[in-house]
């Protein structure tokens, strides 16, 4: 086992090169940032003074290795825009962006995994349908809408929840909501396909057959193993949902990373940039890595082992 | 199954956590008191350091937190502040005293130290500050006495007064064991608003300065949020968590004039739009005709009516009224397609095709109205195209290139609000936003800027603009409108210079 935790995370180290190079020269692509820096109307010796200040007067491939030189130490740099430490900044922001995460995740998870069981259990009823149609809206809502929408209707209409901010829990409800919503379609279509897989296995139809009760049957045999495939799509909704906070984040003004993540693109603010990619690929490694463990502490039939040569 | 329960148990439980941490800490809602105000903006401040930013919305915060040498009042004519008055001593030196008995926040004294530390950091190698170019002029500050100084320009320069609005002063002391840093993040000034807390793109809080010299303000709090969302702002007015929004769209006027507890402001902007046209590139664009024909060929008033509702101020020539210089009896160009078709025959050309360059969402319905301009150009035998350059950076470098369509949708405004700082950038030849060259132009312009005697200096802009108007680098375009919305507890009136002034709210 700690063989192939340490093979992983090698496995992950590789990952997060490639990611660097790659985020590296896309941001490099995006054009000259000092112009965006200054007053359209600056000279040109002050613009060669900014650039020569950001250290971008270097060949591309000395920027690289200075950045990675840096960055293994924990130094991303300065953001051009914001003149502060990029993981500073990250490190400020990454809490509220989390929180909306976790919060988006958890209610997807409360609202969509019954769900998705019922209808698999209540086939073809009506609840089932309803299921359906659910997930269909889910899926088709664009975020943008969903969001406004519930601002419309929530904040301004009945006077709830706040419509933008994050002064307190209040502030939390839409904002998970909207970025819950889809998750909770796929995760509800999965629960229920799942379900629905484990439901038609033998060994359920022997349990049946042996005479045991339908309720422990559902919960005993069928959802244990209809679990298994779950615990992995919510490792995956995590770091979709982390990159996806960007829209929920800026329709309701929510301080997180994924508002920063776009100023700072459009800024080209280049270490910022890399920063946040950085660390969002790491989160996102680790989360995939600890969901792997727990799908071997789920399931005890699977083992990691050296592949036989 | 036990496991599995356990497993979904302790996600949820995680989950849980990460989300209720700190929210529920901040349950406290601000306990907004009846004199605080809650100003939402479309983005955070860049900087709290003032002397590191030229951006309008980072400058309106910070204009709570620090005070210039001289300012503009409601009328936006230059009034003493920090400095009581200022004359010409020689022909490249001014004389300033300033204010005595000013503490800035952390209580050491303002005084002509802090003005020569202030200038002289700005002009650091190794400081980032965009503003190096505002005070260009300016060679050095001499020390005459603490509530004196001499300010030596490399030539003579009638614009100081208006460079001195945006001279903001900073702390020397603070400074120097502080460090930059800190002085961005913890910021020091002398104005009427003192600094509480920061939390990046959420919110910015100071708090009243009951012993600034221009007395109590009727203010006691101020929250600064942004909010990107349009959609969100104007939710946030409505729901009063925000007191005054900015940026409203001339769309949603009509929405929220009807509410009782908000109510819309406007003011026309100092900031003006309006279609450069590509004279550089040679061409037909080269000739004077051509550019007058499109100018008659398209009917300002008439999109300004359709697109804006009404929420646009034509322009008379390449200045808006806001900016000392204006000029109000230049006449407009008049809608006339037959002349316009006379002055294209007239130059030899009557077969023309034209691109229209313009952004996406920089400014209020941009997009819609140059594609106004063009289908009216079309409609006038100038079959026209509009091409949008959505990403604001990409639009940039078109223009910084002079690589722009034939004409290129164009904004403009600065908050000196200095006559020479609009017609030099975009109209000389070889700066780097202009796309017209024309040495008698160029003549003119010098002129005008080194003339010290502002009678004969009005009359040389007068002449000036003039010219420009006739020599038609642009498609005039408009002055933009700048709408907020206001909860009706503040009694609060709009600045023709796009700035909010905290000192302006009361009750």
């Amino acid at each position: 086992m700690l063989g192939y935790v340490g093979r992983r995370l090698l496995q992950s180290l590789g990952v997060l090169f490639g990611v660097s190079v790659i985020v590296f020269g896309l941001v490099h692509l995006t054009g000259d940032p000092t112009r965006l820096l200054l007053p359209l109307e600056a000279r040109e010796e002050d613009v060669r003074q900014m650039r020569a200040l950001l250290g971008l007067d270097d060949p591309l491939w000395v920027q690289y290795a200075r950045f990675l030189s840096r960055a293994v130490r924990g130094d991303f740099g300065l953001s051009f825009k914001h003149q502060l430490p990029a993981l500073t900044l990250i490190f400020q922001t990454l809490p509220a962006t989390l929180q909306l995460t976790a919060a988006g995740l958890g209610l997807a998870l409360v609202v969509a995994v019954p769900a998705g069981i019922l209808a698999a259990l209540k086939r073809n009823s009506v609840l089932d349908a309803v299921c359906s149609v659910g997930v269909l809206l889910g899926q088709a809502m664009p975020v943008y809408w969903l969001g406004l929408l519930l601002i419309m209707v929530f904040a301004v209409g009945l006077g709830w929840f706040p419509a933008a901010g994050r002064d307190s829990l209040a502030s939390l409800v839409l904002p998970a909501t909207t970025l819950g919503a889809f998750s909770m379609a796929r995760i509800a279509r999965m629960a229920r396909s799942g379900m629905l897989e484990v439901l038609a296995q033998d060994y359920v139809r022997t349990a049946r057959a042996a005479g045991i009760r339908a309720f422990v049957v559902t919960y005993k045999y069928a959802l244990k193993n209809a679990a298994i495939p779950l615990v992995t799509i919510i490792g995956l909704e995590f770091g979709i949902l982390l990159g996806g906070a960007v829209i929920t984040e800026t329709i309701f003004a929510w301080p997180g990373v994924g508002r920063l993540a776009v100023d700072a693109i459009f800024s080209r603010d280049y270490p910022l940039v890399q920063a946040i990619v950085a660390v969002l690929a790491t989160l996102f490694v680790v989360i995939n890595l600890v969901i792997d463990l727990v799908y071997t502490y789920l399931d005890p039939r699977i083992v990691y082992v050296r592949s036989a040569r | 199954m036990l496991r599995a329960i356990r497993s979904v148990a302790m996600i949820l439980a995680i989950l849980a956590a990460t989300a209720g941490v700190g929210l529920a800490a901040r349950a406290q809602a601000w306990a907004a008191g009846e004199r605080d105000v809650t100003i939402a903006q479309g983005i955070d401040a860049e900087f709290l350091d003032v002397q590191m930013t030229n951006n309008i919305v980072t400058m309106i915060i910070n204009g709570s937190i620090y005070d210039t040498l001289l300012t503009r009042d409601k009328q936006l004519q230059i009034v003493p502040h920090l400095a009581t008055s200022y004359k010409l001593v020689g022909e490249k030196v001014w004389e300033v005293k300033l204010r005595q008995g000013v503490k800035f926040h952390n209580g050491e004294p303002f005084d002509a130290g802090a003005v020569k530390f202030s200038f002289e950091r700005i002009n650091r190698a190794d400081f980032k500050s965009p503003q190096k170019g505002w005070f260009g002029t300016l060679e050095r500050v001499e020390i005459v006495d603490p509530s004196t100084v001499l300010f030596h320009t490399k030539v003579p320069d009638p614009a100081m007064p208006a460079r001195m609005t945006l001279m903001y002063q900073m702390a020397p002391k603070y400074i120097g064991q502080a460090g930059d840093v800190q002085a961005n993040l913890k910021p020091v000034g002398t104005g009427p608003f003192k600094f509480v807390e920061w939390q990046k793109n959420e919110r910015i809080v100071v708090e009243a300065n009951d012993a600034h010299w221009t007395g109590k303000p009727a203010v006691r709090r101020a929250t600064w949020r942004p909010i990107p969302e349009l959609g969100a702002r104007i939710a946030a007015l409505q729901t009063g968590q925000a007191d005054l929004i900015v940026n409203v769209p001339p769309d949603q006027v009509p929405a929220l004039a009807t509410s009782r507890s908000v109510r819309i402001e406007k003011t026309p902007s100092c900031r003006i739009i309006s279609f450069a046209i590509a004279q550089i590139k040679g061409g037909p664009l080269a000739d004077k005709r051509v550019r007058q024909a499109l100018n008659h060929a398209v009917d300002m008033q008439g999109i300004l009516d359709a697109v804006l509702l009404g929420n646009g101020k034509r322009l008379n020539s390449w200045m808006p009224p806001n900016v000392w210089g204006h000029d109000p009896s230049i006449p407009f160009y008049e809608y006339n397609p037959k002349k316009a078709k006379e002055l294209l025959a007239a130059a030899g050309q009557t077969n023309l095709t034209l691109t229209i360059q313009a952004p996406n969402g920089r400014w209020a319905m941009d997009k819609d109205i140059a594609q106004a301009v063009a289908g009216q150009l079309s409609e006038n035998g100038i079959k026209t195209n509009v091409k949008v350059i959505g990403e604001w950076g990409a639009y940039v470098r078109t223009i910084l290139d002079h690589k722009t369509e034939d004409i290129a949708m164009s904004g403009w405004c600065l908050p000196s609000l200095e006559p020479d700082h609009w017609v030099t950038p975009n109209l000389k030849t070889g700066e780097p936003v202009s796309q017209y060259s024309n040495p008698e132009v160029d003549k003119l312009m010098e002129q005008a800027r080194a003339e010290m005697n502002p009678d004969k200096r009005k009359q040389l802009y007068s002449h000036l603009l003039r010219v420009i108007r006739d020599e038609a680098p642009y498609i005039f375009g408009y002055q933009q409108m700048d709408i907020y919305g206001v909860n009706n507890r503040l009694k609060w009136t709009p600045r023709g210079d796009e700035s909010i002034r905290l000192t302006e709210i009361g009750f």
